[in-house]
């Protein structure tokens, strides 16, 4: 049974070039520029939305990449450095059909272990409550702290600040209680879109239009589809790499970033064997076709256990539990897996066509608009997040908490404050699934 | 371009948005239930029938608590909220700590929606045999705080001799699926979200908090020796409005009955469906009934 919802594949796509191509932008700054679209529909809809955003960034990441030498995201660091390459050696038409391909084979091959796995996964995960949780999410911190940190402060402090910001509110536990520091304004908690544009975006859009006057020099040109060469080396690498990327991002808390530059990393081993005109190519391909098949598998810890493994995925599960959207088993069913397959498919199709013969035209629109671009991003921001704070009557609140963490993200603006933000919206998970498994083992 | 100058569009842009907002409006009524939870399906009903009535403004609060907060906050136009005032008062005053609603001269209560908990075990499971059962030790989960939900194990121990523990949970939704990954034995839950996963076999409910029954489950009172199983205490959605006149009021509690003893308006359709029930009462009937409600709350948590 067919249940896309085309009119979110479209937000989605059209989102998800945004995320793709606009560097700094990204997933989460998507995440939340769409919440208030996002809110009052259905769950699954939310979910394809995700989908295809995420999978069509993974598409168009490459463009910027290839052709500009700016990573969209950074998982697109492997395309910066072998796609630009090639198109400095006048073979940018080869770079952006082997990085379209190569994520259009890792879509497939996502689509093919998902098919094989997805009901099985249900099944298993049927078995997985809050002793499961708390194991995950001990495992996803552990990670996150093992990530390097430049400064014991990103390290240390920051995931604390986050933590301390994301319990005030209600309880995780009991509807009667909550805790806000004494401070009346913030017995509801704080609220995450305001948090993340003053932490997070603001800053970082600044810094980026302030910095984007040295105009990075374009490899823009006409495509020639008749240059294009996809032999059988290229079928067989990208296929283990779509498998390979696929099986790491399904570890929680590896991320998209890790899995693209980690394939990139195995690939430059095994390029050892590998003619050197052959090496730019295998280490691209690489690259884009794991990060796409991860993109998909890197969602199943989400909405199987109700476990947001990145920021993006962060916002994603505070839409969802507002949603009353049940985590687990009893929504993993085959609606949401045939979404999730269909979903895969066609938007495998579109960024087939939209980083491949459209690239031309989209690296020709970045190149004029960029900035503007930034501009509008932030300005819709604002707007979005400032009309969101007075449909709510929490303006006051929001104002509050845009403007102090607008100046603590402006003073960390050379820092990673996304571990704020990350450990912010993992904190109510965390201490909930630690909270009641001291009730059930009689500890509290 | 000048950092300065991008700063003050991004000023100029939040306080054209903010400011833009202006206008009275006849009936503001916030939505205090989680998107997708069956407080909030039963707000959007008797928004859309209200909304023939007055000209409406939704404000989306997402839980009880942001609901109450915003309700406080808005003192220049009617604003109207259903909430379990009489539940979260008598809890507060157990705590030490006020009532929700203390000034009966500025609030109106003009609504009263009465909804029940089911009892339910892991499909597959006998509900009599976990819940009645001698001298066991089961995870009994509530999503009424730690508190009530103390008092009901406590209750439950009592009678059976036992000595069950007490899981809280915040949500239908999350009880639900802990029953069904095994974290907790038995669950008092939402009879209105309970239903759909009964009916679906994911889930066994035999019981309801409702003394008349309904939607196949039989009254608990009957099988708990205590009154208070009856439930004497009734878990009731009070319709509050308020910065308005006596005459408003009733004129809305007019309304609102009437939408309620039309067997065809999206509120009484929604109240079925859900397993709910609602008082017709006058104004002043209503607050007698939030007065029991509310001595309930606060004798059972003695």
């Amino acid at each position: 049974m067919l249940e896309l919802s085309w009119t979110f594949i479209a937000y989605g796509v059209f989102f998800g070039t945004l995320a793709g191509m606009l560097p700094g932008i990204g997933m989460t700054v998507v995440m939340i520029l769409a919440s208030p679209l996002l809110i009052t529909h259905q769950s699954i809809e939310i979910i394809q939305f995700y989908l295809s955003a995420i999978l069509i960034s993974q598409f168009t990441g490459s463009i910027v990449a290839i052709y500009f030498a700016v990573p969209g995201e950074p998982s697109s660091i492997p395309a910066v450095i072998e796609g630009n390459k090639l198109a400095r050696q006048g073979k940018g038409t080869q770079a952006i059909y082997l990085s379209a391909i190569g994520s259009a084979v890792g879509g497939i091959i996502a689509f093919i272990l998902i098919w094989f796995l997805g009901k099985n996964l249900g099944i298993l995960f049927k078995n997985f409550g809050t002793l499961f949780n708390v194991v995950m999410i001990t495992l996803v911190v552990i990670l996150l702290f093992l990530v390097p940190a430049k400064t014991w402060i990103e390290r240390y402090v920051f995931p604390l600040v986050g933590m301390i910001l994301g319990i005030l509110g209600e309880s995780t536990q009991d509807v009667n209680v909550s805790f806000s520091l004494g401070i009346d304004l913030l017995e509801t908690g704080v609220p995450t879109m305001p948090l993340l544009l003053g932490l997070y975006t603001l800053p970082l859009l600044l810094v980026l239009i302030q910095n984007r006057t040295d105009t990075a020099k374009s490899f823009v040109q006409s495509i020639s589809i008749k240059d294009v060469v996809f032999n059988m080396s290229h079928v067989v690498l990208s296929v283990f790499h779509a498998v390979l990327g696929f099986i790491i991002a399904f570890i929680p808390g590896i991320g998209l970033n890790i899995v693209s530059n980690l394939s990139y990393e195995i690939q430059i081993r095994m390029n050892k064997y590998v003619e050197q005109k052959n090496k730019g190519q295998y280490g691209l391909l690489a690259a884009e076709t794991a990060n796409n098949s991860g993109a998909i598998s890197v969602i199943l810890p989400l909405v199987l256990f109700g476990l947001p493994t990145t920021a993006s995925q962060a916002v994603l599960y505070n839409i969802l539990i507002e949603k009353y959207f049940l985590f687990g088993p009893e929504s993993f069913n085959n609606l949401l897996l045939n979404s999730i397959l269909q979903v895969l498919l066609v938007t495998t199709f579109a960024g087939l066509l939209l980083a491949g013969p459209c690239a031309s035209i989209l690296g020709k629109l970045f190149e004029k608009f960029e900035k503007k671009l930034y501009i509008f991003v932030a300005i819709l921001m604002i707007v979005v997040i400032g009309y969101v704070g007075i449909q709510t009557y929490n303006l006051e609140l929001y104002t509050w908490v845009i403007i102090v963490s607008f100046v603590v993200g402006w003073m960390c603006r050379n820092m990673d404050v996304l571990r704020i933000i990350y450990f912010f919206i993992i904190s109510s998970f965390l201490v909930e699934n630690f909270t009641r498994i001291l009730y059930m083992w009689e500890l509290m | 371009m000048k950092i300065k100058k991008i700063i003050f569009t991004l000023l100029t842009s939040f306080i054209i948005t903010t400011g833009s907002h202006a206008g009275k409006i006849d009936l503001t009524i916030i939505n205090a239930g989680a998107p997708g939870g069956t407080y909030s399906k039963l707000n959007d009903a008797l928004i859309k029938d209200l909304g023939k009535f007055y000209n409406i403004n939704v404000i989306g609060a997402d839980s009880e608590s942001k609901g109450h907060k915003v309700f406080q906050s808005i003192e220049d136009r009617p604003v109207y909220v259903n909430s379990r005032t009489a539940f979260f008062s008598g809890v507060n005053v157990t705590k030490k700590e006020k009532p929700l609603i203390n000034d009966s001269k500025k609030h109106y209560i003009v609504f009263a929606g009465k909804f029940n908990r089911a009892v339910c075990v892991q499909k597959n499971k006998d509900v009599d045999t976990l819940l009645f059962g001698k001298e066991q030790s089961l995870k009994i989960a509530s999503s009424d705080g730690v508190i009530f939900g103390k008092k009901f194990v406590a209750k439950l121990d009592a009678q059976t001799n036992s000595k069950h523990i007490m899981v809280p949970y915040n949500g239908s939704g999350k009880l639900i699926k802990g029953l069904i990954t095994g974290d907790v034995d038995i669950i008092v839950v939402n009879q209105g979200s309970a239903i759909k996963q009964w009916k679906d076999g994911n889930i066994n409910c035999k019981y309801t908090t409702n003394p008349s029954s309904g939607q196949g489950l039989q009254p608990l009172y009957k099988k708990m020796q205590d009154p208070w199983a009856g439930f004497k205490l009734t878990y009731t959605l009070y319709g509050e409005v308020k910065n308005v006149s006596s005459s408003f009021a009733k004129d809305l509690n007019t309304r609102i009955s009437q939408i309620l003893s039309d067997p065809n308006s999206n509120t009484t359709k929604k109240i079925s469906q859900l397993g709910w029930s609602s008082l017709i009462a006058d104004i002043e009937g209503l607050r007698k009934d939030w007065k029991e409600s509310y001595q309930d709350t606060v004798d059972i948590l003695k």
